[in-house]
């Protein structure tokens, strides 16, 4: 007997029991994705909690849930916490950046009026939809290594090249980036 | 898509049962052939191919469990591709030249006696695994069959990496014992 018989034997081996370790790896992946959820969902609910309870000691004086930049508002999200919903009112959707610091999780900024804020970047992407949200969507990188003092525009410019459509209105997006006051 | 779906999809013929196959397996299949190759392009040339075959043998084979018979598959086609490549890596020797020539000699290296002993060693194997308690027979035919690492056969069954090793050690070393009872020659 070879070893390549071996191999090729135990390639062969019933179905049953080939299928009830597959059914166990699959059930042992299902309940690590479930741990990795609900540790997830902790975690949310703990920096959930942070804000709040940072927001109950009062010492935040500043509403940041309606702040405008330019001619850009970025509505909703909790004290301390833009949306990452962005939301054009003019057709002029550049969020203009320059970039003071950077660490592995995204840089801070200072926008138009002189908000000092940090940007996490989650992964690599930020993503355009805009017409009626049922359009293809764009991804646009966002920098990875941007130098310092440089400029950030996020989505806009690269959109308004490729879509042509940009007075209009719409939604631009970018799901994977959360936007965080300097305090 | 349930597997009866799927497998009906194939016996009318309908390309959808492709789409479907590697929507509900393609991950599965991917895994066990990168397991066996370690190689991003050949591991997706061999779930191809495992495509094409079931396509090919289904019908007239009816598969009651089709992640076994698609698994199956792709396990003996990434077994094929890495005993070439192993072979062709070996061109230089001229040990392997003189065995590569000397298979001229044979109609076809895996004749039906082997073929026939292969199958029934296999049911040998099948049924010293059931004689193992469950997590031993897991961890054996993760390591064995899927070609899992070590690392992550122990993790779904459960147990240590350096648990994992000594278990199997002692598997190895009881289907030895066993095969040799049972009359085969090791």
């Amino acid at each position: 007997m070879t070893e390549e018989m071996l191999i090729d034997a135990i390639g062969l081996i019933d179905d049953e029991l080939i299928n009830d370790t597959y059914n166990a790896k699959k059930r042992r992946r299902n309940i690590s994705l479930i741990r990795s959820l609900s540790l997830a969902a902790c975690l949310a609910l703990v920096v959930l909690g942070a804000f709040v309870f940072k927001g109950a000691i009062g010492n935040e004086s500043v509403n940041y849930t309606q702040t405008t930049v330019g001619d850009f508002k970025y509505g909703g999200g909790l004290k301390g916490t833009f949306s990452t919903t962005f939301t054009s009112t003019s057709g002029n959707a550049a969020i203009n950046m320059e970039v003071k610091s950077r660490n592995p999780l995204g840089f801070t900024g200072v926008t138009a009026d002189g908000r000092k804020f940090h940007v996490r970047i989650t992964r690599n992407t930020g993503i355009c939809e805009y017409g009626d949200f049922t359009a293809a969507k764009e991804r646009v990188p966002l920098p990875e290594d941007l130098p310092l003092g440089s400029k950030v525009m996020v989505c806009a410019e690269k959109f308004k090249e490729k879509s042509g459509i940009f007075s209009e209105d719409f939604v631009c997006y970018a799901e994977t980036i959360i936007v965080f006051v300097d305090e | 898509m349930d597997d009866e779906k799927i497998v009906e999809l194939y016996f009318d013929r309908n390309q959808k049962a492709i789409e479907e196959t590697e929507h509900k397996f393609g991950k599965y299949l991917y895994k066990i052939a990168f397991n066996i190759l370690s190689d991003r392009y050949d591991s997706e040339e061999s779930v191809n191919d495992t495509y094409m075959k079931a396509w090919n043998t289904i019908p007239p084979n009816k598969p009651t469990v089709l992640s076994v018979y698609l698994g199956r598959l792709t396990r003996s086609i990434s077994i094929d591709v890495f005993r070439k490549k192993s072979a062709a890596k070996r061109k230089g020797s001229q040990y392997a030249l003189s065995v590569h020539e000397l298979g001229d000699c044979i109609a076809d290296k895996k004749d039906i006696a082997e073929d026939l002993e292969v199958k029934a060693l296999a049911k040998a194997i099948s049924d010293f695994l059931r004689t193992l308690p469950e997590d031993s027979r897991r961890l054996f035919i993760g390591r064995y069959y899927f070609m899992e690492s070590l690392k992550d056969a122990a993790k779904y069954c459960k147990m240590s990496e350096s648990k994992a090793k000594s278990r199997l050690f002692r598997i190895r070393c009881s289907l030895k014992d066993y095969l040799v009872k049972e009359g085969y020659y090791i």
